[in-house]
């Protein structure tokens, strides 16, 4: 067996606890708890190496998600910049789908999100960058997740749970993004059809396309890009809300579609 | 116990500036009749002075806050001329701690009034809708106060303004549209008009069965605040608001 540097060691044994926590439906104690000085560049090596793992039991990465999109979300977590994670092809639903996917604690956020027609390089990503390289736009739920316990999650925790991702659920009406005001986008939510959240697509970054452009900049630190055909998700339009099996949700986003879906 | 004597503490709050325990703490056992004509008879005083009704606002229409103060039922105040703004600005003087919601008005061309009054009746009777902002105060310690309290401190109704520009009922889909409050450059509130009972004609409807109920009416001209859209915000001196309303324009809002 190969020796590990200590650092090495650590990130390889917390990235196998988070697997395994997901795999058992067993959340475990905060990373920040435990080990107070964990950074966030070790926590984006603790996602790498769970991402390489899937990958080598035969999942494909689609695309990336973006957190802490929101003021309020950034001040919970006392961070002033978002943060990413990886999709799977095995997270991708669609609306009208019952959702039986493996989730711990899971919560739903109406999202917008983009899929890519050409690849978006960084750095100096610009919105008309973003506007060029974007194929269609269409309404989304991701359903998040946390294999950390109760959710008491600080800035590396997340990261290093893949960005507290779950799976998400696609709309399945396309928009050109000329179509629509991509930063005016009105919102509301239902649960078991009783409304329970509303809000606007300017509550990320107070608008969706600095996300991505934000999003293409970071992960030219990290040495990936964005890929063709691979779906952005930009953000969460309101607050997280906790659903239990079971439930119905919706999302209606006035002339923009609607989302809906339903857990197991 | 004197609701009168109530009524005239209130006015010297609303008017001197000065903050108040809750009336409920003075005199446990008012209700919320007992309340409502508390509004009344210090909204009288302002009408004796010169003053003039010119419309109603909504209050708790949202679930959050519905939840905040204990109740399932939204209220209403009374809005006077005084309160609406010339221009979009104003003064924190005369305000204790001002907060802004951003709210869809709905302006009357025909008297709207009766217990049994429909969704297709305030469409009728209304208009012109317009987006519109309120500049809510609480006059109670820490914005602290049960529901009792808040309908008798008019339910909190301080100043409004309505944008420059009206648009026809059926503008665009209310329950949909968005709205983001902006304080110094910064996104800090979204919403959508759902938030107010899942869709603002309802609290018309809602505040016309409630007034019908003490032989009261939306006249035409008048003016009705549906509630908040978001939460409310607080501001201070210095502090500018933009609001933008989807389909609706914008509101700027500079507080002196």
């Amino acid at each position: 067996m190969s020796q590990l540097s200590t650092e090495e060691q650590e990130i390889s044994d917390w990235a196998d606890r988070l697997y395994e926590a997901g795999t058992s439906k067993q959340p475990i104690r905060p990373l920040t708890e435990v080990e107070p000085n964990f950074t966030i560049e070790s926590a984006y090596k603790v996602q790498l190496k769970n991402t390489a793992r899937r990958v080598a039991h035969g999942d494909v990465v689609v695309g990336h998600k973006i957190g802490l999109t929101s003021k309020p979300m950034q001040k919970l977590l006392g961070v002033s910049e978002p943060d990413y994670g990886h999709l799977f092809r095995s997270m991708q639903f669609y609306s009208g789908n019952v959702i039986d996917f493996p989730l711990v604690q899971p919560k739903i956020e109406p999202e917008i999100a983009f899929i890519l027609k050409e690849d978006l390089v960084g750095p100096n990503v610009t919105i008309l960058d973003v506007i060029h390289a974007i194929d269609f736009v269409v309404p989304a739920i991701e359903v998040i997740d946390s294999r950390i316990a109760d959710w008491k999650i600080k800035l590396p925790d997340t990261i290093a749970d893949n960005a507290s991702s779950g799976c998400y659920v696609l709309g399945t009406r396309p928009f050109k993004i000329s179509e629509i005001d991509i930063a005016r986008i009105g919102m509301v939510m239902s649960v078991d059809g009783s409304m329970v959240d509303t809000g606007s697509s300017a509550a990320v970054l107070g608008n969706p396309l600095l996300a991505v452009a934000w999003l293409a900049n970071k992960l030219f630190d990290f040495d990936t890009t964005l890929r063709a055909r691979h779906v952005v998700l930009s953000g969460a339009v309101c607050s997280a809300v906790s659903l239990q099996s079971g439930q119905r949700f919706q999302a209606r986003f006035g002339q923009f579609g609607s989302v809906e879906g339903q857990f197991q | 116990m004197n609701l009168q004597s109530v009524a005239d503490k209130l006015y010297t709050s609303q008017t001197k500036v000065q903050e108040l325990e809750k009336v409920t703490a003075l005199y446990p056992g008012l209700t919320v009749d007992d309340a409502y004509t508390i509004q009344k008879l210090c909204v009288d005083r302002y009408l004796e002075n010169g003053d003039a009704l010119v419309g109603w606002k909504m209050g708790l229409t949202s679930k959050a806050k519905q939840v905040s103060v204990g109740v399932d039922d939204p209220i209403y105040g009374r809005l006077l001329s005084s309160m609406d703004l010339p221009s979009a600005e104003f003064s924190t003087k005369g305000l204790i701690h001002p907060r802004i919601e951003p709210e869809i008005a709905f302006i009357f061309g025909r008297e709207l009034k009766g217990s049994h009054v429909t969704l297709r009746d305030v469409w009728l009777a209304t208009e012109f809708i317009v987006p519109a902002a309120e500049v809510i105060d609480s006059r109670f310690r820490n914005f602290s106060f049960t529901l009792v309290d808040v309908i008798a401190d008019n339910a909190s109704a301080a100043r409004f303004i309505t944008g420059d520009q009206v648009y026809s009922p059926g503008h665009v889909s209310l329950a949909e549209m968005g709205v983001s409050l902006r304080k110094n450059g910064e996104v800090v509130q979204t919403g959508a008009g759902a938030a107010v009972l899942r869709h603002p004609v309802r609290s018309i409807v809602e505040l016309v069965r409630m007034i019908s109920g003490i032989g009261e009416s939306i006249k035409p001209g008048m003016v009705v605040l549906t509630g908040g859209i978001t939460e409310a915000v607080s501001v201070v001196r210095g502090d500018w608001i933009d609001i933008d309303y989807t389909g609706l324009g914008s509101l700027a809002l500079q507080v002196r």
